[in-house]
C-alpha cells in the first residue's frame, strides 16, 4: 500500500476548495484542418466497402491523438494524412468532394506547421510556472503520451516529477498539489483519465489544457453510490450533497482568432461524435494487455486468462486470472501454440507454411514489385498502402506471422503467387487447398481457437496446466530474466507443441473492439484503432 | 486507545474508522423483516470492510444469543441427514474420525475400526452436542484457554456505543460474514493485519480481531468468511445475517449467492477503480432499485460522513 487511507482522509479534510481551471486553446488554422478532417471522415465512413472504414478509423485516431496529446506540429502530420494517396487517387476513390477536402486538409497540415501547437505553447508555460513554485505537481497521460510531454523540456520531466498513467497509478498516489491533464475529461478513449480524478481527488487544483470545441463527457466523475441515490430520489438529498465533493470551474480561453474574425473559432466535439460512433458498431469492451514493445492481446470482460505468476507458491503459480483483476503487471500470459490433429504431418514445424510463401512474396517484391501490386491490386486487394502493406508481409515471423489481416485477401495473395500442393504430396489426406492451411497456421500464432467449443479448450488447458506444473522450477528459471520465453512440450505427453510465457507490460481498459479482434496477438498500432 | 496503519506511529483512532466501526455497528442491527444493501465508495484502497465487520461482529457481541451453540444440534442432525463423505466431526475429547449418523432415532458420532481399536459409537444428544465441532471449523463454545483474545479492546473500540455479553467471548457466532476481497485470502489478510490497535493491555491487528477461523485457529470464531474468489465459505451454519464484502467484484458475487439470498449486504467498493467496473456495480443497483427503495434512516446519526466517502442504503419495498 503506497499512501494510507488515513493521509488521503487527513488531506481529504483539510482541503476545502477544489478548483478545474481550463485552458481552452483555439486555432483558427487547426480548426480549418480539423474541419477538412472531420469532414472527409465522415463522407469515407459511408462507403459500404471495409477498406474505406479502415481508412476512417485511422483518420479518427490521427484527429484523436492531436486533440489528445501535445504532439509537434511538424511534418508527420501532413504525411499521416498523405498516406491516403494523391488527390487523383482519393479523387478515383472517393469522389471529387473528398479530394477537394482532402486538399484543403493538407494545405491547413502544411499550414499549421508555421505556427507551431499553440497547446505545446500553453503547456510549456504552465509546467515552467509551476517549477518556479514550491508546488508539487503530476501530469496524467497515456504511457505513450509522455515523449511528447518530456520533449517540451530539453531534459526529462519524469526525473523531476512522476507520470500517473492509469487508475492504479493515481490509486498508489500520494496527495500533491496540482494535476496537469491535456484534452477532455472522459472515462474511455483517448485521453481517458479515472473517475476518481474528480470523487476522490488527491489534490486540489486540475489543470486542464484543451483545444476548443472538446467538451468534457457527460456524467464524467461517476460513483455508483452517488448515481443510485440522486436517481432514486429524482433529486440530491442534502446527506448526499454532503458527501460528493465538489468543484469551482474556471475557463481560460486563450489562442488566435484567425484572420477575418474577431470571436474564437467554434469548433466540433470530434471525440464525442467518435465515441458515439464507436458505441453503435458491433463491438464489446476490452482490455489491453501488452506484452512485449510492439504487441498486446485484446481479451473481453471477465477473460479467463492462462496466466503464470512467479511469485506466488507453487500450486497457485499458474492458472486462470481475470485481467485488471487478478491478472496484473509483471505476471506472464501463457500463449500455448499446440498441435493440431487435423495438420497432422503436414506441421513439419513451426511456421512451415510461412517459410514457403514468404520466400516467394520476397523473390516477386525483389524482381518485379510494379507487375506483383497490380496483379494483387486486379484481383481484389484494395488495400490504400497495398506497397507498405506488401512489404509488411515480407518480415519475417516474429511473435505473430505478418500476413493479411483479412482471409479473402490471403486467400488472393497466395493465388497471385501460383502456390499450390505440390503433385508427389497431394495424396489423399490434403483436403483442403494449399493456402487454407497456410492460413490455419497464421491464424494460431494470432491466437484463434484451435479447437471448437469452450469445453475442449478447458480441457486442453487442464492439460496443459498439468503439464506445465511437472515442469515448474524450468519455468520459474526461464521467467526470472523478467523477459518473453518459450517452453517446449517434451515428447511423450497428452499435447504436442511451444508454449509461449509473455510477461504482462501493461494491462490497459478502454478498448472495444470486434470479436474478430479479441484474444488475438496483434501489433499495437492496429489495436490502438480499437480504443474506445 | 490508538490506531496505527501500515506500521505508521501510534495514534488516536482517526474519525474515518471510527465512522465506520459505527457504521458497521448500525449495519449488524438487522431488521428480520426488511432485507437491506448498502454500498459505501470510499475514496482510496483501504481496509474499510475489515473494519466495517469488525463493527457488526462488537454488536453480534452484544447479544445475548449471538450465538450458534442453539442451532448446533440442528445442524449436525442436517449433517447427518446429507451424509456427505467428507465431513467429519471432531469430539473433545475422544478426537477426530468420528462420522455423523443417525440410528433408532438417535444423532451417533461413529467412528470405524482403526487397527486394534474398536468401533466407537457416541451419541450426540442436547447437552453434548457442543462437545462437537465440524472438522476445519471452529468449537462452537471455548474449551478452557481458547476463548477471544484481546477482550479489552473490543470493550474500548465499542465503549459508549454497545456492550459485550461476557459468555459471547467464549461462543462461536456466524451472524456476519465476510467476503474477502476476489484477489484472494490472503491478500485479504495482509490488507486487514496493516490496521493495528492497542490500548494499555496489548495492541493486536485486525485480522486478528476479526476471529477469521484460518488466521486465529486456537479460538472460537465469532465471523465467518466467504472466499469470493473460490466461492468457498470456511463454515456452512446457514446463521449469517449480514455479509460485508469487500471490493465491487466480491459485492456483485455475494448479491448471486443463493446461501445469502435473505441476508443484509454491504458492499465496500473504491472510487478508484475503473469505469467498466464502476459500471457494473451501478448497473446492478439500477437492477435491485426494482425490489428496493432508497432508505437514508439506517445510515443517518451516525456522525458526520468522512468527505470522500459515499454511503448508499436499500431497503426491500
Amino acid at each position: 500500500m503506497g499512501v494510507t487511507a488515513s493521509e488521503v482522509f487527513e488531506y481529504l479534510c483539510q482541503e476545502r476548495a477544489f478548483l478545474i481551471e481550463r485552458h481552452e486553446i483555439s486555432s483558427a488554422l487547426f480548426s480549418e484542418l480539423r474541419r477538412g478532417v472531420w469532414q472527409i471522415l465522415l463522407r469515407i465512413r459511408e462507403q459500404d466497402d471495409p477498406t474505406s472504414r479502415e481508412v476512417a478509423d485511422q483518420l479518427g485516431a490521427h484527429l484523436s491523438e492531436w486533440l489528445t496529446v501535445p504532439i509537434p506540429f511538424d511534418q508527420s502530420m501532413s504525411e499521416s494524412l498523405c498516406s491516403l494517396g494523391t488527390p487523383e487517387v482519393v479523387q478515383g476513390r472517393w469522389g471529387l468532394d473528398v479530394r477537394s477536402l482532402y486538399e484543403t486538409a493538407i494545405a491547413a497540415a502544411q499550414a499549421v506547421q508555421s505556427q507551431g501547437n499553440l497547446l505545446r505553447s500553453e503547456l510549456r508555460e504552465i509546467i515552467g510556472h509551476l517549477k518556479s513554485t514550491s508546488l508539487s505537481f503530476r501530469i496524467f497521460c497515456h504511457t505513450r503520451a509522455q515523449f511528447y510531454f518530456e520533449s517540451l523540456f530539453e531534459h526529462t520531466l519524469s526525473n523531476e516529477f512522476p507520470f500517473l498513467h492509469s487508475v492504479k497509478d493515481y490509486r498508489e498516489s500520494s496527495p500533491f498539489d496540482v494535476l496537469i491533464k491535456v484534452g477532455p475529461l472522459r472515462s474511455r478513449g483517448w485521453g481517458s483519465t479515472p473517475d476518481a480524478l474528480i470523487t476522490a481527488p488527491r489534490f486540489s487544483r486540475l489543470l486542464q489544457v484543451v483545444w476548443s470545441g472538446c467538451a468534457d463527457e457527460q456524467g464524467f466523475g461517476y460513483d455508483p453510490c452517488a448515481a443510485q441515490r440522486s436517481g432514486s430520489s429524482g433529486a440530491k438529498t442534502q446527506a448526499l450533497q454532503n458527501q460528493i465533493i465538489s468543484w469551482t470551474h474556471e475557463i481560460i480561453r486563450s489562442g488566435d482568432l484567425g484572420p477575418s474574425s474577431d470571436t474564437y473559432p467554434s469548433d466540433l466535439d470530434e471525440l464525442t461524435q467518435l465515441n458515439q460512433h464507436a458505441h453503435a458498431s458491433e463491438v464489446r469492451a476490452a482490455t489491453l494487455i501488452q506484452v512485449s514493445d510492439g504487441f498486446g492481446i485484446l481479451y473481453p470482460p471477465h477473460s479467463q486468462v492462462p496466466t503464470f505468476d512467479a511469485n506466488v507458491p507453487s500450486d497457485h503459480s499458474i492458472g486462470y486470472r481475470l485481467p485488471g483483476d487478478t491478472l496484473a503487471k509483471g505476471m506472464f500470459v501463457i500463449w500455448p501454440l499446440l498441435g493440431d490433429a487435423d495438420l497432422g504431418k503436414l506441421r513439419a514445424g513451426e511456421g512451415h507454411f510461412s517459410t514457403i510463401w514468404k520466400e516467394r512474396l520476397r523473390n516477386a517484391m525483389l524482381h518485379n514489385p510494379e507487375d506483383l501490386l497490380r496483379r494483387l491490386s486486379v484481383a481484389g486487394i484494395e488495400l490504400v498502402n497495398l506497397y507498405s502493406c506488401v512489404k509488411h508481409w515480407c518480415k519475417p515471423a516474429s511473435t505473430v506471422i505478418h500476413a493479411p489481416q483479412q482471409r479473402r485477401h490471403f486467400e488472393i495473395l497466395i493465388q497471385t503467387l501460383g502456390i499450390t500442393h505440390e503433385v508427389s504430396t497431394a495424396s489423399r489426406t490434403l483436403r483442403r487447398p494449399w493456402w487454407q492451411y497456410a492460413w490455419i497456421e497464421i491464424a494460431q500464432t494470432r491466437g484463434e481457437a484451435i479447437q471448437t467449443g469452450v469445453q475442449e479448450h478447458e480441457i486442453i488447458d487442464e492439460q496443459l496446466f498439468l503439464i506445465l506444473m511437472e515442469y515448474l522450477p524450468d519455468i520459474r528459471r526461464s521467467a526470472a530474466a523478467g523477459s518473453d520465453f518459450s517452453f517446449t512440450i517434451p515428447t511423450g505427453k497428452t499435447l504436442k507443441g511451444i508454449v509461449f510465457f509473455y510477461p504482462a507490460l501493461s494491462v490497459e481498459e478502454g478498448f472495444r473492439a470486434p470479436d474478430t479482434s479479441l484474444k488475438q496477438l496483434c501489433e499495437l498500432d492496429t489495436l490502438e484503432q480499437w480504443r474506445a | 486507545m490508538e490506531f496505527s496503519e501500515s506500521s505508521r506511529s501510534w495514534s488516536a483512532i482517526p474519525d474515518w474508522a471510527s465512522f465506520l466501526i459505527r457504521l458497521g455497528i448500525r449495519v449488524g442491527q438487522v431488521d428480520p423483516g426488511c432485507r437491506r444493501i448498502y454500498l459505501v465508495s470510499m475514496p482510496c484502497e483501504s481496509a474499510a470492510a475489515g473494519v466495517i465487520a469488525l463493527g457488526a461482529l462488537l454488536h453480534r457481541l452484544s447479544l445475548k444469543d449471538s450465538n450458534d451453540s442453539s442451532s448446533h444440534l440442528a445442524r449436525l442432525r442436517s449433517l447427518a441427514s446429507e451424509n456427505e463423505p467428507e465431513v467429519f466431526l471432531v469430539h473433545e475429547v475422544h478426537g477426530s474420525g468420528f462420522r455423523p449418523e443417525f440410528k433408532n432415532g438417535i444423532l451417533w458420532g461413529r467412528r470405524d475400526p482403526i487397527g486394534n481399536k474398536s468401533m466407537t459409537r457416541i451419541a450426540i444428544l442436547p447437552n453434548n452436542s457442543a462437545q462437537w465441532r465440524v472438522n476445519g471449523e471452529p468449537a462452537v463454545h471455548a474449551l478452557s484457554g481458547s476463548e477471544i483474545r484481546f477482550q479489552s479492546l473490543y470493550d474500548h473500540l465499542s465503549a459508549g456505543i454497545s456492550e459485550a455479553f461476557p459468555s459471547n467471548y467464549s461462543l462461536s457466532d456466524s451472524g456476519v460474514c465476510l467476503a474477502g476481497r476476489v484477489a484472494g485470502e490472503s491478500i485479504s489478510r495482509s490488507v486487514y493485519s496493516a490496521i493495528r490497535f492497542r490500548n494499555g493491555c496489548g495492541h493486536t491487528d485486525l485480522s486478528s480481531l476479526l476471529t477469521v477461523h484460518a488466521w486465529s485457529p486456537g479460538t472460537i470464531s465469532r465471523l465467518t468468511y466467504f472466499n469470493s474468489r473460490t466461492g468457498q465459505f470456511d463454515r456452512q451454519t446457514g446463521l449469517t445475517r449480514v455479509v460485508i464484502a469487500d471490493g465491487d467484484t466480491a459485492f456483485l458475487r455475494v448479491l448471486d449467492v443463493p446461501d445469502f439470498r435473505t441476508c443484509d449486504i454491504l458492499g465496500v467498493i473504491q472510487k478508484t477503480i475503473d469505469r467498466g467496473s464502476l459500471e457494473a456495480v451501478g448497473v446492478k443497483l439500477a437492477d435491485l432499485a426494482q425490489w428496493y427503495a432508497a432508505d437514508d434512516e439506517r445510515t443517518e446519526n451516525l456522525g458526520a460522513v468522512p468527505r470522500g466517502v459515499t454511503i448508499s442504503s436499500l431497503r426491500r419495498r
